[in-house]
């Protein structure tokens, strides 16, 4: 079943690539600025990557990869260091971190409790890489042998489920997820070449432009809420002491179990689509809880509560990446900004990238592992810096934010175009918050739109017209009977309240 | 306490949106269900919008949970302290880097940006802004033009 050969094979030449000098140096280079903006206050990995997105398209592919996944990684640590020094989250995956995590920083262990959440991160890293280098060839087999009715079914499978697994109203999430496919159909058809929605503009013509999108309705909406916010007035943050960066061994005993159950956990919860990373961290963490009984202090700075969390949401953080490889469906807003990034390169995702592009697959996993690797290395030391850049004032950070994000847009392809387009976008998001409507479904069918439409058209041309294509062929009707059920489910009361309890921490 | 009031504004305007796109989707041709024109599938999901704004209009809001405002906001609009301000000036001083860029170069733009981007935060004072603003402006032509060598120019563009 496995083919372990080609997956040796296959890690070598990913290691040979992700280690020539130019894609270390931009690894480097990419963790440390995601993990610099994933402290800053107010800034998630989706507005961090989106923001910076610009910036990696003028490198090869690979390396344009490389650095983001580094930028994914640096901001999800980012947002671990907060919520353990500060009691910020910097994302929802690490929210249950905070109270565990906190809680050591107030017994003065905060450096102990950072150490132990790298560790944990990165033995979860290395799992998730290998788990990824194992099955997505395997996957990817079956995968090929879909034709035009099971891939559509696949997507509209892959967008139900992120729009049911994630949180927040689900009616409002559907609506966004039809206002992302209206946009994605902007530009010309590639059937008939028929020009749509482009309001005779010729910039329009090949589609929205990604980036514009993106930056406006994660980075400047970013901006407009979080000013908002500020009004109230604002303090630079308090830090606890760090203390000492190595944990004892009673903590390290407690920890380490802890890690491997959050692995497990992340592993699989990863793969869903939605709130993998963030479903997967919280169960990891009820998990221990019901484990550690009333005997423990858990809650108040017990090391599992930190180990098992980080380790689950980075495993989680890692599958992730397994379905949009192997699928070509990404399953959440990070993976959908990937996959934006690999279509402006030209690169289609999906089954035939392994065989395709083995450069550029085994390049990215071996980078996965190098990432993590970084991480610790040279995040760890440098924690105190990190805690300097938290003092920084929100009133001096947007203006920055907003230059960098700019020029960026605009280097990309040169065009004034897409900075008004940003402003744009940058209204509609900070609309879309005001009314609790999720910017991530959009993203999702905006990416995803274009390649339904196409597969619909040709299941259509296949069947002569005939819907039933969908039911006649198995796969498809099984894909189909998993998007009604998860639709009715969403409609039960029992299912709702459990799912209102879940996102409730 | 209040139940949510923005499913009003919201499943209006889905609705709007989808009629809007309807609209506009007649001018490309239908075709059949075999072979699709590039109209069909536009009128499909706009009518799926539709579907969905009457929906968010039919749950009166009870998709959400209760928040202390109701999700409105609290000041008005147009007061100092109302969403108009950081609105306003971010989206000006986004137009302003587009306008300038190409004829006044970086230099110049990102200070004028910084400026104009500064007066969204009530709490800023003029002399830390004009700081901030040549400081980033000398910090992003250095960054962007010097290290990563992009194709904007440094001086406003003469004749």
């Amino acid at each position: 079943m496995f083919d372990f050969g080609a997956i040796f094979q296959g890690l070598g030449l990913g290691f040979g690539v992700a280690a020539i000098p130019v894609n270390i140096l931009f690894c480097f280079l990419g963790c440390l600025v995601g993990t610099l903006v994933g402290v800053l206050p107010g800034l998630g990995p989706t507005a961090t990557i989106a923001i910076l997105l610009p910036m990696t398209m003028t490198l090869s592919p690979v390396t344009g990869l490389i650095t983001l996944a580094g930028i994914y990684y640096g901001a999800q640590y980012g947002g671990s260091t907060t919520s353990i020094l500060l009691r910020l989250p910097g994302e929802a995956s690490s929210v249950v971190t905070v109270l565990d995590g906190h809680g050591m920083t107030r017994r003065g262990r905060g450096g102990a409790a950072l150490a132990i959440a790298a560790w944990g991160s990165f033995f979860a890293g290395t799992v998730g890489t290998l788990f990824i280098a194992i099955f997505a060839p395997l996957l990817a087999e079956v995968v090929l042998k879909f034709g035009a009715a099971e891939y559509f079914m696949l997507m509209v499978l892959g967008l139900v489920a992120s729009v049911v697994l994630a949180q927040g109203s689900v009616i409002r999430a559907l609506a966004m997820v039809a206002i992302g496919l209206l946009l994605g159909m902007v530009g010309t058809d590639q059937n008939s070449g028929q020009y749509r929605y482009t309001f005779d503009s010729l910039e329009l013509l090949n589609g929205l432009p990604f980036v514009p999108l993106v930056v406006g309705l994660f980075g400047i909406a970013d901006i407009l809420v979080a000013l908002e916010k500020s009004r109230a007035g604002e303090e630079p943050q308090q830090t606890g002491a760090i203390g000492k960066l190595w944990p004892t061994r009673a903590e390290a005993r407690r920890a380490a179990p802890a890690a491997a159950r959050g692995t497990l956990i992340g592993l699989f919860l990863g793969l869903m689509p939605g709130g993998g990373a963030l479903m997967s961290s919280f169960v990891a963490y009820s998990l221990e809880k019901r484990i550690s009984g009333k005997t423990g202090d858990f809650g108040n700075g017990d090391p599992a509560g930190v180990a098992a969390p980080e380790a689950a949401n980075n495993a989680g953080a890692q599958t992730a990446f397994l379905p949009l490889l192997t699928l070509g469906l990404p399953s959440n807003a990070v993976m959908a900004l990937m996959t934006g990034a690999m279509l402006i390169h030209g690169i289609i995702p999906g089954p035939r990238i392994i065989s395709n592009q083995p450069t550029l697959f085994w390049g990215l996993i071996a980078s996965m592992w190098i990432g993590n690797l970084m991480l610790l290395i040279i995040n760890l030391p440098l924690v105190g810096l990190w805690v300097q850049m938290l003092k920084i004032r929100y009133r001096y950070l947007y203006p920055i934010i907003l230059i960098v994000s700019l020029v960026g847009i605009y280097s990309v392809e040169y065009s004034v175009m897409h900075v008004y387009l940003t402003a744009m976008f940058g209204i509609l998001g900070y609309v879309m918050n005001r009314w609790k409507c999720e910017p991530a479904p959009l993203v999702l069918a905006f990416v995803l739109g274009p390649m339904m439409e196409q597969y619909f058209r040709r299941a259509m041309l296949v069947s002569r017209g005939d819907l039933g294509i969908f039911i006649d062929r198995p796969i498809s009707l099984f894909l189909l009977l998993i998007t009604v059920a998860l639709l009715v489910g969403i409609a039960a009361p029992h299912f709702r309240s459990f799912r209102n309890k879940a996102f409730a921490e | 306490m209040g139940r949510d009031r923005t499913w009003l504004p919201l499943g209006i305007s889905c609705i709007i949106l989808g009629l809007a796109a309807i609209a506009i989707a007649r001018d490309y041709p239908y075709g059949s269900v075999t072979a699709m024109g590039p109209g069909f599938i536009p009128t499909a999901v706009s009518i799926l919008l539709i579907f969905f704004g009457a929906l968010i209009l039919a749950g009166r809001g009870r998709d959400v949970p209760e928040s202390a405002d109701g999700g409105e906001i609290a000041a008005p609009a147009f007061s100092p302290e109302g969403p108009w301000r950081a609105i306003g000036s971010i989206t000006v001083s986004i137009v302003l880097f587009g306008m300038s860029i190409k004829p006044l170069g970086l230099p110049i733009t990102a200070f004028l940006v910084v400026l104009v981007a500064g007066y969204a935060h009530s709490q800023m004072r003029i002399w830390p802004l004009l700081t901030l603003a040549v400081l980033l402006s000398a910090a992003a032509t250095l960054v962007f033009i010097g290290l990563l060598g992009l194709n904007i120019g440094t001086l406003p563009r003469v004749g």
